[in-house]
């Protein structure tokens, strides 16, 4: 991602906003790091206002996020540097405080911290039977057991569909 | 001020887009066999032509090897190690070529029928039969024309005999009711050859090659263009193998006992591009260590991920293996074939979750 200021005057790469979580806590944050979101870019193109508050992200999922954006705009870490950041940065994290994390991701438009959180949490459930994801993510299953095993059921006929239509 | 963050109980509570793109990364097993299941919402989300076709974006190509025709197993590297997952679809006759997760088949038993079958979903569409006793089974193909969004079944045949030509016919599934005929006047009588081999497929074209050159069908177009090898074949002996990446189709040539000369080339072109030759003379010792013999025959088979790691099949009088060489660390990993035939088949593959109704 390319950061807007770089070809500004000097000075611009000094500038700071704060961001503001819902629950009230400030976060002193470089333009250069904010511009990494698109959603934070493009208030910042429309107003003058340095404080920018966004009601719907938590102190916690807001700290890591802007942990992130701070060390993508951070011109003296290589690219492997980063990556590895990225990988560190979803290990570990429960599933509870990734599934903020991507909706942060996805309202702030950071899109290649949403895709890599996306991919932690599909990584989680992988390999996982259909009774484990429904009790561990607290779905409701709003199948009834007869549409339940025609799913199934489709599935075993598939090949002698086959057979009938030859027929 | 208040908070307005909403109260996330259950991961059901996102929005859809968010759970859309969560479940892309899913593999396409999990997502058939399970991911499905889960609720109503999340079959809403997967019973779409937009996640299907996603979901292919993310999924990266593999090889497919059968051994006995009817089982099969995909091959597929996963965070630098070599994943094997096994298919429950009972396949009828040899795989040539697939496209899409895709693959052709016609039925060993009824040569009338054609059928296109995707191992995942195991669901099988049936399409026009081909009617003609000069077509080998496996002669066929399919190619997707991104485009107009429809796939195309390939034949090649020679319906007045070898010594006036092959022919190539095609038929866009779910339209076409018979089979057209594929313009190959502009080719030669040698150059329409090839088309006795079976066909490769990369994203949207159709190769068939041997030799000296390759014929590659547009499938959108539905034209034919010849390429010639990027160096001619001295000596028919040369051993050039035509690999497909899914993407590209790629030819190594065999110079030295374990050398070989390495090209690329884009299929929207036609124009090879040279890459760094492949040794596998650090290897040697291992491969002696591991029981294999100089005079055993050894070729590249396909690449299980471009252009990263290469598959050889290695095989002596006693044993085969699938030889899986890492490009960058010079590292290989081996596994057994036992009993190792003709009919074994590695095709570059990827697993998808198109149903037929979106054919």
């Amino acid at each position: 991602m390319v950061t807007t200021d770089e070809k500004g005057p000097l000075t611009a790469k000094k500038k700071s906003v704060i961001i503001r979580s819902c629950d009230g806590d400030e976060f002193l944050v470089s333009e250069s790091a904010a511009v990494l979101s698109t959603s934070l870019k493009k208030i910042l193109e429309e107003k003058e206002d340095r404080l920018i508050h966004l009601s719907d992200i938590d102190n916690k999922t807001l700290a890591m996020v802007i942990a992130y954006l701070s060390t993508h705009a951070d011109d003296g870490l290589s690219d492997d540097l980063k990556r590895s950041f990225d990988q560190e940065f979803v290990s570990g994290k429960e599933f509870d405080v990734l599934k903020y994390l991507v909706l942060a991701t996805d309202t702030l438009q950071v899109t290649c911290l949403c895709y890599t959180v996306a991919k932690k949490m599909a990584d989680i459930m992988k390999n996982k039977l259909v009774e484990w994801v429904r009790r561990e993510f607290d779905i409701q299953n709003d199948y009834t057991p007869e549409a339940e095993a025609e799913i199934r059921r489709l599935d075993a006929w598939a090949w002698d569909d086959r057979q009938l239509e030859d027929d | 001020m208040t908070c307005k963050r909403k109260r996330l109980k259950s991961i059901d509570s996102l929005p859809d887009d968010l759970l859309f793109k969560i479940l892309l990364h899913l593999p396409t097993q999990d997502i058939y066999d399970k991911a499905r299941l889960v609720c109503r919402k999340w079959y809403r989300i997967i019973h779409t032509h937009h996640f299907v076709y996603e979901h292919l974006q993310h999924t990266t190509y593999g090889l497919l090897f059968q051994g006995f025709v009817e089982n099969a197993i995909f091959l597929a590297l996963r965070q630098g190690r070599i994943e094997i997952s096994r298919y429950s679809f009972k396949f009828i006759v040899p795989v040539w070529a697939t496209c899409n997760g895709l693959i052709v088949q016609f039925d060993c038993h009824n040569y009338k029928a054609i059928y296109i079958t995707n191992p995942i979903t195991k669901q099988i569409f049936v399409i026009p039969s081909f009617i003609s006793i000069m077509v080998r089974k496996h002669l066929c193909g399919i190619a997707y024309a991104m485009a107009s969004m429809e796939y195309k079944v390939v034949v090649t045949h020679d319906p007045d005999g070898v010594l006036k030509g092959q022919r190539c016919a095609i038929l866009t599934v779910g339209v076409d009711k018979s089979w057209r005929n594929v313009p190959t006047e502009h080719l030669s009588l040698e150059a329409r050859k090839v088309f006795n081999k079976g066909p490769l497929i990369t994203e949207g074209f159709m190769h068939w090659a041997m030799g000296g050159g390759v014929l590659t069908l547009n499938v959108e177009t539905e034209t034919i263009t010849e390429t010639p090898a990027p160096v001619p074949q001295v000596y028919t002996r040369v051993q050039m193998c035509y690999v497909s990446t899914g993407k590209y189709l790629t030819l190594l040539i065999r110079c030295g006992q374990y050398l070989w000369q390495f090209w690329e080339m884009k299929p929207e072109t036609g124009e090879w591009r040279k890459l760094p030759n492949i040794s596998l003379e650090a290897q040697k010792c291992r491969m002696e260590q591991l029981g294999f013999e100089h005079s055993d025959t050894i070729y590249p088979s396909g690449w299980l991920k471009y252009p990263e790691v290469l598959t050889f099949v290695v095989s002596g009088p006693d044993r085969s293996s699938m030889i899986f060489c890492h490009l960058l660390t010079q590292e290989i990993d081996l596994i057994d074939i036992p009993n190792f035939t003709d009919l074994h088949k590695v095709v570059v593959h990827r697993n998808s979750l198109v149903w037929s109704s979106d054919i």
